[in-house]
């Protein structure tokens, strides 16, 4: 069994936005940047992302444009846009509060209670 | 923010379809290709590189579906797709669609005109905001008395005081020579205040009205000049609508006025029957309006929304007696004048929603249920397709559809039926609104003015209507449909459906014969209301009668309202009074001769009152000098000349008619008709005693000669009442707005132009309006009931038919699920009546249980129409038993087809196919 975490539900939308976040990207390399940043240890289905990509353009939080890609082939890139940055930065200080609580009731010990 | 991006991101991703498209396809592909070339620097195998790249990529083209769905396009390619399947399956079976869209059709259809009718007459055809709150403010004197506005300083003075009063309004209608483009016609118009519009609460169909700005100045009107504003009938008579119409100058009496503003349709003024064209400001009024005792134009307020009626009156009673002390009038001396009295103005305007309102509901209620049974029908008939394709749902269901999916589609099949339904309605409303307007319409009434039109309150209206058809008949097959367990072998899960199915469809059958039996006996109640007024006993021959409105515009007199609501300032002694009368009563005689010596005329005559004309007045009574008590000295007057009873065709009871010789200098005479003379004489002769009329200018006394018949004034319902006939010549009121009638042995209508040239040549100023037989008249007269019974009858036999189309439909159903029941009823040697029984017998049950109720439902809906019938009561065996048997003849033939082929199931084949 390897150390590969699989994804908690809703998560994949945060680490979109995180990827992209540090520089344009196409979807490959959005999915690479994942895997990068996280130290290989998520699991993430390579075909997944897409529908979440369209979805975060849909709502406006990233945009795209057309570009080249590192095999001279047509890619489209994605970035961060302002009301991406805005959420972007919610979310982390959700993800933080929300990863302190189950932290602190998980340090919990039967003296404790 | 967030929420616009998504909204041009789902309108950019519609638009350009094919370039989303395009764009995943190229970005997979790349993802594909760069993991692919991945793999492959990690040493795999070009070919198991390629393999792995795209079996961790999972499906394209379902990861392309994800995509679409989070850019909101999937929904709607279903929902095309739903839909284009939908109208497959309708043109597949053209026999179902057919009679789907004429039930939805003519069902959403007629509840579309009904409610375009209710719109423009309950709704739009309110001419005046609130009209219950508008009073006319009179100077009365006594309860029978004329009426008229105070002097215009005497206005002033209760517009500025007055504390109960939203806004007060004068007025004054007149008969203006009006000259457009050089070519001048007679127009009814009206001076008024630059209060009046805003009073009454009307708002410009096109520019704008009246503001007190434009009657600020005498004589000049206000900073634009003179204005006028028109009516919206004059608009499109002499100008054809044109918009340009503002600004232009037209000519007014001796006035020339700017044209501001055009009123909207549905107004008329405030007088009914005197439809108001043009409207110009009081300041410019010719006369002296500055007189403090001149009494000459009306005037009309409106209550403050607390306030009431009395407190209202005694407020202004009050400053009107100030007023009256100022000028030099102590009590005692005001003659004629005693008092202010508010009455109330909206009546007549409010007239057409009174007379309208109950028969338009009844009639919505009636197509509402129509469009059920319609509904019903529809349900019926997609539950039986639903069974038959119970094959391919359950094959859909065991493949993965969800059951919420199809259920969805299920009922966008009955949307697109709906929507389908709804176009073939629109089409048959439009057409059905100008058949019921022609039908109720004619004559010169309000409906004539009324536009039929679908605008965007009636397109909501039926859009809506279309969406709860949808819903209420394909819900239930829907849900029934998909309640297939995948797991069972379908033939077993078809029987369970079968059963429910079939509970479902009787039901539906029952209601629809319930509703039809309902409907059927409101019809046949309304048919012989109908027949019932048209036959009852009004008193007069309505045939061979024409009938017209007179006015007379004499010197020194208005030629407005009943009796004239001038008045001039000093009060006249009673024998000059009888004086003006007799003058103006000997034009009438004239009149009368010179009309009856037309060619062609039998006979002619004029009246203050001609039944079913609206037109009335009451007097009080008093008997050889005693006055009755109060509700007994009540009578109506009519003032008419020689020939009313032969014209109108009235009998004479006893004593003798009216003769040309009845003048102002022979003996005063008065006539009786019976209801009038029963409480006042019984037994007694009434030849040749006398009666008076207290109160009145005239309080002569008069010899009863003749008692004559009872006739129908107000409608043909209401019971008649007492009246009291006198010579013209010997009238208690100044006549200048009188009738004429005519009776004439061929097509009397075209006399009317030589009465109009008569009537020219010897009243002054006559103006001729409200032309029409008698007959007309009494047709006129009953429209709501004709508007009902036609509506009725229609309908009844179209839920009828509807009804047995489903009970068909049903029992047909029935002989085919019990073909094997039937097969071994026949191998075993079952007598051929017994088998049409045994599917007759369930007919009979569903329309004897649908007549059952719907003949209770009948009898509890009749609280509702009771007012709208004549001469038959709610419960009127006769109406409840027609009703039922044309179901019963109707509904046996339903059944009985399907029960004959039941008699010819070949048991041999048909036990080999199970």
């Amino acid at each position: 069994m390897s150390e590969s975490t699989e994804l908690l539900h809703g998560t994949l939308d945060l680490l979109i936005l995180k990827a992209v976040s540090l520089g344009p990207l196409h979807g490959y390399g959005v999915l690479l940047r994942i895997q990068q940043i996280s130290g290989d240890r998520l699991q993430i289905q390579q075909g997944s992302l897409y529908p979440a990509l369209y979805r975060l353009e849909h709502q406006g939080l990233i945009a795209s444009e057309w570009g080249e890609s590192e095999n001279k082939r047509k890619a489209k890139y994605y970035r961060l846009t302002v009301a991406g940055r805005r959420r972007f930065k919610e979310e982390v200080a959700y993800w933080r509060r929300f990863s302190d609580t189950i932290g602190i009731a998980l340090k919990a010990l039967p003296e404790d209670v | 923010m967030t929420l616009l991006a998504r909204l041009r991101s789902w309108v950019r991703a519609r638009l350009r379809r094919s370039h989303l498209e395009d764009s995943m396809q190229e970005e997979m592909r790349l993802h594909i290709e760069l993991y692919e070339a991945e793999l492959r620097r990690r040493g795999v195998s070009t070919a198991e590189a390629r393999r792995r790249a795209r079996a961790e990529f999972g499906s394209v083209e379902a990861r392309k579906d994800e995509c679409r769905e989070a850019v909101g396009l999937r929904l709607l390619d279903e929902l095309r797709g739903d839909v284009r399947y939908a109208l497959r399956l309708l043109r597949r079976s053209p026999a179902f669609t057919a009679v789907a869209l004429l039930s939805l059709g003519l069902g959403i259809g007629a509840n579309t005109a009904i409610f375009s009718l209710i719109d423009m007459v309950l709704v739009k055809a309110l001419p005046v905001a609130d009209p219950q709150r508008l009073f006319f403010i009179d100077n009365s004197g006594g309860k029978s008395g004329g009426s008229s506005g105070p002097p215009y300083p005497c206005y002033e003075r209760l517009r500025d005081h007055n504390r109960f009063l939203s806004g007060i309004a004068a007025f004054d209608e007149n008969r203006f020579k009006v000259t457009i483009d050089g070519a001048p016609e007679q127009i009814t118009g009206q001076y008024a205040s630059g209060s009046y519009f805003d009073v009454l609460g009307i708002r410009a169909a096109h520019g704008r009205l009246l503001t007190p700005r434009d009657d600020s100045e005498f004589g000049l009107g206000g900073p634009d000049g003179a204005v006028a504003v028109i009516s919206h009938a004059l608009w499109r008579r002499r100008f054809a609508m044109d918009l340009g119409v503002l600004g232009k100058s037209i000519q007014v009496g001796t006035h020339w006025v700017t044209i501001v503003g055009v009123t909207p349709p549905e107004f008329f003024g405030l007088q009914v029957g005197a439809p108001i064209d043009v409207t110009i400001p009081m300041m410019l009024v010719g006369r002296n309006f500055r007189s403090r005792q001149l009494w000459w134009f009306s005037v009309v307020g409106r209550l403050e929304p607390d306030a009431q009626v009395e407190q209202a009156r005694a407020d202004l009673e009050a400053l009107w007696d100030a007023y009256m002390l100022e000028i030099g009038k102590p009590r005692d001396q005001r003659g004629y004048f005693s008092g202010i009295a508010l009455v109330p103005a909206g009546r007549g305007l409010d007239a057409l929603r009174r007379k309208f309102s109950e028969p338009l509901l009844i009639a919505m209620t009636i197509v509402g249920v129509v469009l059920l049974i319609g509904c019903a029908n529809i349900a019926n008939l997609l539950l039986a397709r639903a069974s038959a394709r119970r094959g391919e749902i359950s094959v859909r269901l065991a493949i993965g559809a969800g059951r919420g999916r199809l259920i969805r589609q299920l009922i966008t099949e009955g949307v697109v039926l709906a929507s389908l339904g709804a176009v073939a309605g629109l089409l048959l409303g439009r057409w059905g609104v100008s058949l019921l307007l022609s039908v109720i319409g004619g004559n010169g009434g309000t409906f004539d003015l009324l536009e039929p039109r679908f605008d965007a309150r009636v397109l909501a209206f039926t859009a809506s209507v279309t969406l709860v058809t949808a819903l209420l008949s394909s819900l239930a097959p829907a849900l029934l449909a998909t309640r297939i367990d995948a797991a069972k072998p379908a033939a077993r899960t078809a029987t369970s459906i079968a059963g429910t199915r079939s509970l479902l469809g009787r039901s539906l059958v029952v209601m629809q014969v319930m509703s039809s039996v309902t409907l059927l006996c409101g019809a046949s109640l309304f048919v012989r209301t109908l027949q019932n007024l048209n036959a009852v006993e009004s008193g007069f021959r309505r045939e061979g009668v024409l009938t017209a409105q007179i006015e007379a515009t004499i010197p020194g007199r208005s030629g407005i309202g009943f009796g004239g609501n001038t008045l001039n300032q000093t009060p006249k002694t009673p024998a000059e009074m009888r004086l003006e009368h007799a003058r103006l009563g000997a034009i009438w005689e004239d009149f009368r001769a010179r009309v009856s010596g037309l060619p062609d005329v039998t006979s002619a005559a004029v009246a203050t009152m001609s039944p079913l004309t609206g037109r009335d007045r009451g007097i009080l009574i008093a008997i050889g000098g005693i006055r009755r008590s109060e509700q007994d000295a009540d009578i109506h007057i009519n003032q008419v000349t020689a020939g009313y009873f032969e014209t109108m065709g009235i009998d004479v009871l006893s004593g003798r008619a009216f003769t040309p010789r009845d003048r102002s200098a022979s003996l005063r005479v008065a006539i009786l008709n019976d209801t009038a003379r029963r409480p006042y004489f019984g037994d007694e002769n009434p030849i040749g005693k006398k009666v008076n009329f207290p109160g009145q200018r005239v309080e002569d006394e008069y010899e009863i000669v003749g008692v004559v018949s009872d006739t129908r004034y107000e409608n043909l319902r209401t019971a008649d009442e007492r009246m009291v006939y006198v010579p013209i010549e010997q009238s208690i009121d100044p006549i200048t707005n009188a009738m004429i009638a005519v009776r004439s042995p061929g097509d009397v209508a075209h006399v009317a132009p030589s009465i109009r040239s008569v009537a020219s040549e010897i009243i002054p100023g006559a103006f001729m309006t409200r032309v029409a037989t008698m007959d007309e008249r009494v047709n006129a007269s009953l429209v709501p009931e004709r508007l009902l019974s036609m509506l009725a009858s229609f309908f009844g036999v179209l839920a009828l038919a509807l009804a047995c189309l489903g009970l068909y439909g049903v029992m047909a159903y029935g002989v085919l699920r019990r073909t094997r029941e039937i097969a071994i009823r026949v191998a075993m040697g079952a007598p051929q009546q017994s088998v049409v029984w045994l599917i007759a017998r369930e007919t009979v049950a569903l329309v004897v249980v649908g007549a059952a109720l719907g003949t209770g439902a009948a009898l509890m809906a009749n609280r509702y129409i009771r007012s709208q019938l004549f001469g038959v009561t709610p419960g009127d065996p006769l109406a409840i038993s027609i009703a039922i048997l044309l179901l019963l003849v109707v509904a046996a033939a339903a059944g009985y087809v399907p029960a004959r082929r039941a008699t010819r199931v070949d048991p041999v084949a048909a036990l080999r196919y199970e």
